[in-house]
């Protein structure tokens, strides 16, 4: 070992740290009480969510209900199941203020960082979403295959442990890097919930095959024409 | 013969398998055994006056990642892997870091044996006020690293794990950052003759 390395060695000692302070009780507190959501609503405050309200359509499209049945909040995604909501039309996007940019325009409009699944190598295009009054903006977007294929992030996560139980039919819980995840198999209309908490149903549109998890709180969701495998196996690339 | 048996702590492996079992009294001890390096670690990597904060999520985060730590790090680490995480993403949030501070001469327990001749003392604290000066003025990533291998006394692996870098760029980056710290270093003595 140099002496340098032993001088910063020895220095250890003479830093200043403030003694610790006792966060037991606390980090109970919020192990064993469901209870906290109000510490939860705030967190999520603050890392600004970016909630999508995925329903799932059962397999026969019957009359239009807005009573949502069952709910499931994931990662920044919302599912819920209920009775059959309309099919959109067309292929909107169901993002606000979505627009395409170039990769490294997209990093610096967003305030995490922009990863690319190495399975899928690099996008056709890219699109970011949902800007605030700076002009920073919540969701990027990766297209490939034309558009077929598409990951969404979004900066923010949720917290999963209150939901473990719930679980709306036609979704099933998966792993992704040993760290819970949601598919969604078959086709579901995704709308939007934006800043100000307002779903954007009118631009809803159907969307397919969906892996939603999340990893450094970010939150991911890739759908396409995937099987539970291969979606699994993308997530995985991610780098 | 009798021999006497004592009841030995239970280690973090055992009361690591408790708390995924859902047992929050051995994750409570778990959160006490490394309160202290934890919170070290998250003043070191700059989170101030935040430290607290960070710790207690980091303590949550944990608790709910346990199904994924796999045992090939130490416990320690592996939480200070989290803690470092959540002090980057404090960063990200505030764009601000809190920088090291240096204790006064006084307060250190252990200067006692080693300095007992006042000059002596006296050169070591410039010594170290410039040390910390420099260090200062190192690149983050190089002052992380730093603080990991140094600081916190985190093996060549366990670095990996808390900043979350290749091995490769861990001891790149060591080595660039000594020899940085040190042409720092050698400047200022040249200044002051």
């Amino acid at each position: 070992m140099g002496d340098l390395e032993r001088e910063l060695r020895d220095l250890s000692a003479w830093l200043d740290t403030p003694d610790p302070p006792d966060v037991t009780a606390r980090v109970r507190v919020r192990l064993s009480t469901p209870a906290s959501r109000r510490r939860r609503w705030r967190s999520l405050a603050a890392v600004a969510i970016v909630t999508v309200l995925v329903a799932v359509l059962p397999p026969t499209r019957a009359a239009i209900a807005d009573v949502v049945t069952g709910l499931l909040r994931f990662a920044g995604v919302s599912i819920a199941t209920g009775p059959a909501p309309t099919p959109p039309g067309g292929g909107a996007s169901p993002l606000p203020g979505q627009r395409v940019v170039a990769l490294d325009e997209a990093q610096r409009a967003v305030r995490f960082p922009i990863r690319l699944p190495t399975r899928l190598g690099s996008p056709e295009q890219v699109l970011v979403a949902d800007p605030d009054a700076t002009d920073r903006y919540r969701v990027a977007t990766l297209l490939y295959d034309g558009g077929a294929l598409r990951v969404d992030a979004f900066d923010g996560h949720l917290d999963l442990s209150f939901h473990k139980e719930v679980i709306p039919p036609g979704a099933t819980w998966v792993q992704v890097n040993g760290d819970f995840a949601v598919w969604v198999d078959g086709p579901h209309v995704l709308s939007y919930v934006d800043r100000a908490g307002e779903i954007r149903r009118e631009t809803a549109r159907l969307a397919a095959s969906t892996l939603i998890w999340q990893d450094n709180d970010v939150s991911y969701r890739l759908e396409g024409d995937l099987t539970k495998a291969e979606a699994i196996e993308i997530a995985r690339s991610l780098r | 013969m009798w021999v006497m048996r004592t009841e030995a702590p239970l280690d973090d492996e055992a009361l690591v398998t408790r708390a995924r079992a859902g047992d929050l009294e051995a994750y409570d001890l778990l959160v006490a055994r490394h309160t202290a390096s934890a919170h070290r670690t998250a003043v070191l990597l700059g989170a101030g006056s935040d430290s607290e904060d960070v710790i207690q999520e980091a303590f949550v985060k944990a608790y709910r990642k346990l199904s994924r730590y796999r045992g090939d790090a130490s416990f320690r680490s592996w939480l200070l892997a989290i803690v470092a995480n959540e002090t980057r993403n404090l960063h990200r949030s505030r764009g601000r870091r809190d920088g090291l501070v240096l204790r006064a001469a006084a307060a250190d327990p252990t200067s006692e044996i080693v300095e007992d001749d006042a000059v002596g003392a006296v050169l070591a604290g410039e010594r170290r006020a410039s040390l910390v000066q420099a260090l200062r003025q190192l690149p983050v990533r190089d002052r992380e690293v730093l603080v990991c291998r140094f600081f916190l006394d985190l093996s060549e692996e366990e670095t990996v794990a808390a900043l979350g870098w290749p091995r490769g760029t861990v001891k790149s980056r060591t080595s660039r950052a000594l020899a940085k710290l040190r042409g720092l270093l050698d400047r200022e003595e040249v200044r002051h003759g």
